[in-house]
């Protein structure tokens, strides 16, 4: 065998065993975006926060909580503690027992006492373990939507369908801006022959994510070309699987990016 | 016990209005220029560069002022800044955008 063939060859046996077991990696749809928030928590004596980015999202925009409230899109780097929540900031931007969605008051987040001062309202949120306090059920919100590869949540035909309409402006949080300027959709030339080229919508990234979510942190530059990014980056979670495969759709179901059938 | 001297509290009394916290009229201000600098990232890529160019310079000269929130508002002081810093960077991307399109 030939070095040449050698260099060809030698990645997709390095490849197969993933590729193999791909449909293993693929969350279970309740998971996708699941996050727990324990560092506070256990100290003051409470069960982790179980935060589902499926419930929120039905209802807000990305842009509305990673910027405007100003939750960051890393673990553990936000710093939420109740005494801020109860000051109106992170959770409590909502979740103050007085702001009204869809015709329910949405309820407040507990006080610093915790569990002992609230007992069971902590509970819907401090729920690592207590499965059964939870109000809200995965079934109950994805029971309506449609659904994907792998039974995900389609959010984008569900907000196509006006299944949801995810509110982007938070009275007394998020500033007035101008309307969004989309830009035109491209396509990335895919760098194989067995996978076809993505077309890359900015209509459907920046409608939920406005602009500053995605520029320049995850992308520098726009120019054509300037960086190319592989699959094996983008599983490590560089590029796209910032948020794909973590709270947006699997990386494993292909044809939602590369959207032409190869021929 | 020696009475402090005139300069002397005259400084102290500097020092004191320069560390108390801001009051409300100038937070709101300050979310005032927040909102109107911040408020244009959806349509920077039209704005022309001299129009991105002032919006980072009034990024820059609201950031010391957002620096000086009290401890008292030390949660609104470090969203403030997490957001102008997005800002500022975005419009940072498009002045950049707009040269390597039409150098």
């Amino acid at each position: 065998m030939t070095s040449k063939k050698a260099l060809f060859i030698l990645p997709l046996f390095l490849l197969a065993p993933g590729l193999l077991f791909a449909n293993d990696k693929i969350p279970p749809p309740e998971k996708l975006g699941l996050v727990v928030l324990g560092n506070n928590a256990r100290q003051a004596g409470l069960a982790p926060v179980v935060f589902d980015h499926w419930l929120h999202r039905a209802t807000f925009t990305c842009r509305l909580c990673h910027i405007d409230i100003g939750f960051a899109m890393q673990a553990g780097e936000t710093g939420i503690r109740a005494s801020l929540n109860s000051q109106g900031y992170y959770c409590g931007a909502c979740h103050d027992g007085e702001k009204r969605f869809g015709g329910k008051t949405i309820f407040a987040a507990c006080e610093e006492e915790g569990e002992s001062s609230a007992g069971k309202q902590c509970n819907r949120c401090h729920s690592q373990g207590k499965e059964d306090a939870r109000e809200i059920r995965f079934q109950d919100v994805a029971g309506k939507l449609p659904r994907t590869t792998g039974n995900s949540i389609d959010w984008e035909k569900a907000e196509a369908d006006g299944l949801v309409k995810p509110v982007d402006f938070l009275e007394g949080v998020s500033q007035k801006r101008d309307s969004l300027q989309l830009q035109a959709d491209f396509s990335i030339e895919a760098q194989t022959s067995w996978a076809s080229d993505v077309i890359f919508s900015h209509k459907k990234h920046a409608v939920w994510n406005g602009c500053e979510v995605c520029h320049p942190a995850i992308y520098a530059s726009t120019k054509a070309g300037t960086v190319k990014y592989s699959m094996f980056q983008i599983y490590e979670g560089e590029s796209c699987g910032v948020c794909h495969s973590k709270v947006a759709f699997s990386l494993f179901i292909c044809d939602k990016c590369h959207k032409n059938k190869v021929q | 016990m020696p009475r402090p001297s005139a300069s002397f509290s005259t400084a102290l009394l500097l020092f004191c209005l320069l560390l108390r916290p801001l009051p409300l009229p100038a937070v709101e201000e300050l979310k005032a220029e927040f909102d109107a600098v911040c408020g244009k990232t959806h349509n920077a890529l039209n704005l022309s560069a001299a129009e991105i160019n002032e919006l980072i310079g009034r990024c820059d000269a609201l950031k010391p002022r957002l620096e000086k929130l009290g401890p008292e508002r030390g949660t609104e002081r470090k969203v403030f800044l997490q957001r102008l810093k997005m800002c500022r960077e975005f419009y940072a991307f498009a002045l950049s955008t707009k040269e390597e399109n039409c150098p």
